[in-house]
C-alpha cells in the first residue's frame, strides 16, 4: 500500500475541515457549546447550581401586639436563606380566598395563612399556635420541592418554638422545691420529648460530581464522545456515497488507487480530523475559561492506553457509520441518519448524560455499546485517575470490538464500492 | 500507430438483468484518436467505465495497453475524464490537480507545471486558484479537462469532453487533443457532437442501444452509409416542422435538425428545385438553401433512422 495517496486524502479532508463552516460547527463549535453550557449554566463557577426560590403567598390576619407575631414570622420567612440565596419570594394577600386563587392560577408555589391571635398563642404556653399552609406548584416537578421546603421550614419553626417553651418551663421548675436530681431528670425528659430522635443528615454527591473541575472533566470527555458518535457515524456513513454523488468515485478508481488505499485514506483522514477536534476540545476544556480537570501524562503508559481507547472509540464510531451506510443510498439520508443516531446514542449510553440518570432498560444499551466502553474507560483514567479498575479486561473488550467493527466496515465498504461503481 | 492500445472482445454488461452493452468488439491502435458517437443511453459511458477499469463487464474480455484495466499498474497509464466533472468543491482547481496527481504517484510539480501550461493555452489561468464550488458549468468542464490532460498518460478516455463549452473553446480543446495524438497518445472520446469526432478522430464507432453498429474511418463510414450529397434547407424557425412535413414523403431520407431540414440525395441538382417548388406551393418561406457533404450525423440517421440528439 502506497502512503502518498493516503496522505493526499488526509490533506484533502483537512482542507474541507478548515474551509467548510458547517464542518467546523459540528466538529468544534457544537461540542464546545455543550461544554460551556455545562460550565456556566449546569455547573456554574459559583454557588451550587442555583437554589430554588419559591413564590410564597402570605395572608397575615394576626393583629397581636406581642413581641413575636405574624409580622415577625413574615420577616423570618423573607430573610430565610440557603447557601446565600433567598428561599422565598413573598407576596402578601389580604384574604385567604385571594391567595388561594393565585395559588390555583399557578402564580404561587404555596400559601401560608397566619390567623388572628397567632402572636398571643405563640407566647401562651398552654395554647397551640395555629398556622395554615397550602402547598401547590407552578410546575408538576416543583410540587414535591415546594412541599418539602415549606413544610420543612414550618416544622423547624415549630421546633424552635417548642424549645423556647421548654426553656421557660425548665426555668419555672428550677424555682420549685423539688430535689435537684428530679429537676435534672425533668429537664432532660422534657428535652427528649421535644426531640426524641437525634437525626444527622449528610449529603453525599456521586463521585462524578465530587467537585466542579472533575464534573467538567467528565463532561468534556463526554462532549468528545458525543462528537465521535455523530461525526464518526456521519463520516462513516457518507464515505462512499458522497464520492458517488459528487461524481468523483469513478475518477478515483480509474487512477492506480486501490480499494485498500482509498479506505485507508478515507478512514485515516476522518480519524485525523476527529483527533484534532479532540485536542481542541481538551485544550478548551482544561483552559481557565472552563476549568475542567483532565490529566494526560504522555510518560504514563496508562494514560497512553486511555488515548488508545479514545482512538478506538473514534474508529468504532466510523465503523458503525459504515454499517449505517447500508440503510441509505443518498448522502442526505446517510448523513441525517448518522447524526440523529449518534446524538441519540450519546445521550442514552452514558456518554453525555450520566448513566445513573437512565432507566434500567436504557442502561443495558450502554452495556452492549462498545464506543461507550472506550469513552468510559478513558474518562476513568484521564479524569478520575482511576487505574485500579480492570484495565486488562477493558483493553481486551475495547480492542477486540474495534477489530470486529473495523472488519465489518471494510466488508461493507467493499460491497458499497462495487455497487456504486457499477451503477 | 502500431500496437493495439485497446482490444475489446464481445463485451456485454447487464444492469439488474437489463443489457447496457451487447457483445461489443473493437480494436484501437496506439496513437489513434477513436471516437464513439451515439445518442444518450447508447452505452458509451458504460463502455468507458469498463475500459478505465472502474466497472467489470458481465462477459467478454478487455485488454488495455497490453494489460488488464483492473490492474493498478495498467491504470497508471490511463487518464479518464468522466462526463461529470470529478472535482472536489472545497478544493481549488490546482489543488484538485495535486490530489489526483498524488493518486498516480506522479511528481506534483511536473503535473502542476503542465496544468498551468494548459490553463494558459486555454486562456483561463485565473481558474487555477479558484475554488471548484465557484466555477460555472463550462469552467468546471474546462478544469476537469485540464485535470485529465495534466497527467502523463498513454491513453486518454474522454467522456463528452466538450459538452457545455462554447464553440471557440471546443476548437481549442480539439487542438489540444490533436497535439496529444501527435505525441503518440491514444485517445478514446465519446461524443454526440459530430464536428468534434470528424475534427479529431481517425476512426469512429457508431453506437446505438448498447451495440457498435458500424465502425471505420470517417470518410469510409460516409462512403458506406451516407449519400453523395445533402440538401440543407433553412426555413424560418417557425416553419421548420411544416417544411419537414411537406418534404418527408418525397425523399427516402429527410429529417429536421438544428432549425434546418436535411434531405439525403444522389442528385442534388435535380432535387434542389423540386424541394423549393414544393415549399413554395405550401407558402413556406425559405431563408437559405445549400448542398453540403454528408456528416456523421447523416451516417447515424441513415443507420438508425434517428438523430443523435434523440
Amino acid at each position: 500500500m502506497r502512503t502518498k495517496p493516503i496522505v493526499s486524502f488526509i490533506v484533502r479532508d483537512l482542507k474541507l475541515m478548515i474551509r467548510d463552516k458547517m464542518f467546523i460547527f459540528w466538529l468544534v463549535a457544537w461540542p464546545l457549546i455543550w461544554i460551556f453550557m455545562t460550565a456556566y449554566i449546569f455547573v456554574p463557577p459559583t454557588g451550587d447550581g442555583g437554589t430554588i426560590m419559591l413564590n410564597l403567598g402570605i395572608v397575615n390576619l394576626d393583629s397581636s401586639q406581642t413581641p413575636f407575631n405574624g409580622s415577625s414570622l413574615i420577616k423570618i420567612l423573607g430573610e430565610a436563606e440557603y447557601n446565600g440565596s433567598k428561599l422565598f419570594s413573598l407576596k402578601l394577600y389580604h384574604s385567604e380566598e385571594e391567595a388561594l386563587q393565585a395559588l390555583r392560577r399557578g402564580e404561587l408555589d404555596s400559601v401560608i395563612v397566619v390567623p388572628e391571635g397567632f402572636g398571643y398563642a405563640v407566647i401562651n404556653p398552654v395554647e397551640k399556635a395555629r398556622l395554615q399552609a397550602y402547598v401547590g406548584s407552578r410546575t408538576p416537578e416543583s410540587a414535591q420541592i415546594s412541599s418539602s421546603i415549606v413544610i420543612g421550614f414550618l416544622e423547624r419553626f415549630s421546633e424552635e418554638l417548642s424549645f423556647k417553651r421548654i426553656e421557660k418551663a425548665v426555668n419555672i421548675v428550677k424555682g420549685l422545691p423539688i430535689p435537684e436530681e428530679e429537676k435534672q431528670w425533668l429537664n432532660t425528659a422534657l428535652q427528649s420529648i421535644m426531640q426524641p430522635l437525634d437525626l444527622t443528615v449528610e449529603h453525599i454527591s456521586p463521585e462524578v460530581f465530587e467537585n466542579r473541575a472533575r464534573t467538567l472533566g467528565w463532561y468534556t470527555i463526554g462532549a468528545i464522545g458525543m462528537m465521535f458518535l455523530y461525526f464518526g457515524f456521519n463520516s462513516g456513513a457518507i464515505l462512499i456515497v458522497s464520492e458517488k454523488e459528487r461524481g468523483t468515485l469513478r475518477k478515483l478508481f480509474s487512477t492506480p488507487l486501490t480499494e485498500g488505499e482509498f479506505l485507508a485514506g478515507g478512514f485515516l483522514s476522518q480519524l485525523t480530523i476527529l483527533l484534532i477536534s479532540t485536542l481542541i476540545l481538551i485544550l478548551v476544556g482544561v483552559s481557565p475559561a472552563v476549568g475542567a480537570r483532565i490529566i494526560i501524562d504522555p510518560l504514563n503508559p496508562v494514560h497512553l492506553l486511555a488515548i488508545a481507547f479514545m482512538v478506538c472509540g473514534a474508529l468504532m464510531s466510523m465503523s458503525i457509520g459504515a454499517l449505517i451506510s447500508l440503510l441509505s443510498k443518498t448522502v442526505r439520508g446517510a448523513s441525517g441518519m448518522g447524526t440523529v443516531l449518534g446524538l441519540l446514542l450519546s445521550f442514552t449510553t452514558g456518554i453525555w448524560f450520566p448513566l445513573e440518570w437512565m432507566p434500567q432498560p436504557v442502561r443495558l444499551l450502554a452495556a452492549i455499546f462498545p464506543p461507550a466502553w472506550s469513552i468510559e474507560a478513558s474518562r476513568r483514567i484521564l479524569v478520575f485517575e482511576n487505574i485500579v479498575e480492570p484495565l486488562i479486561l477493558d483493553s481486551v473488550k475495547i480492542f477486540s470490538s474495534t477489530a470486529v467493527l473495523l472488519a465489518l466496515a471494510l466488508l461493507t465498504y467493499r460491497s458499497r464500492i462495487k455497487q456504486y461503481a457499477e451503477t | 500507430m502500431g500496437q493495439e492500445a485497446v482490444v475489446a472482445q464481445s463485451i456485454s454488461k447487464l444492469y439488474n438483468g437489463v443489457g447496457a452493452l451487447d457483445s461489443v468488439s473493437f480494436t484501437v491502435r496506439s496513437g489513434e484518436a477513436y471516437a464513439f458517437i451515439g445518442p444518450n443511453g447508447a452505452g458509451k459511458s458504460t463502455l468507458f467505465n469498463i475500459i478505465a477499469g472502474v466497472m467489470k463487464p458481465s462477459s467478454g474480455s478487455i485488454r488495455v495497453l497490453g494489460g488488464s484495466p483492473f490492474d493498478p499498474s495498467t491504470r497508471i497509464k490511463i487518464s479518464y475524464l468522466p462526463a461529470t466533472p470529478p472535482l472536489y468543491p472545497w478544493l481549488t482547481v490546482m489543488e484538485n490537480v495535486d490530489f489526483y496527481a498524488s493518486l498516480y504517484g506522479f511528481n506534483k510539480n511536473t503535473v502542476r507545471q503542465e496544468a498551468k501550461r494548459l490553463l494558459e493555452t486555454l486562456g483561463v489561468q485565473e481558474l487555477a486558484a479558484k475554488l471548484s464550488s465557484k466555477l460555472s458549468t463550462g469552467q468546471a468542464k474546462l478544469a476537469s479537462i485540464v485535470l485529465a490532460l495534466a497527467v502523463e498518460a498513454e491513453l486518454l478516455i474522454l467522456d463528452e469532453p466538450t459538452t457545455a463549452l462554447d464553440p471557440a473553446m471546443r476548437r481549442s480543446i480539439i487542438d489540444l487533443l490533436r497535439e496529444r495524438v501527435s505525441k503518440g497518445v491514444t485517445i478514446l472520446m465519446a461524443t454526440h457532437i459530430v464536428d468534434e469526432a470528424e475534427g479529431l478522430a481517425n476512426r469512429v464507432a457508431v453506437m446505438d442501444k448498447g451495440r457498435v453498429i458500424a465502425d471505420g474511418g470517417v470518410e469510409e463510414l460516409k462512403k458506406l452509409y451516407a449519400p453523395p450529397a445533402v440538401l440543407v434547407i433553412k426555413p424560418g424557425l417557425e416553419h421548420v416542422e411544416n417544411a419537414y412535413a411537406a418534404l418527408k414523403n418525397r425523399w427516402v431520407t429527410v429529417y429536421s435538425h438544428d432549425g434546418e431540414v436535411r434531405i439525403h440525395t444522389d442528385d442534388p441538382d435535380g432535387d434542389l428545385p423540386k424541394a423549393i417548388l414544393i415549399l413554395g406551393e405550401k407558402g413556406i418561406r425559405v431563408l437559405s438553401v445549400s448542398v453540403v457533404k454528408p456528416t456523421l450525423e447523416d451516417v447515424f440517421f441513415k443507420l438508425t433512422g434517428r438523430k443523435l440528439g434523440e
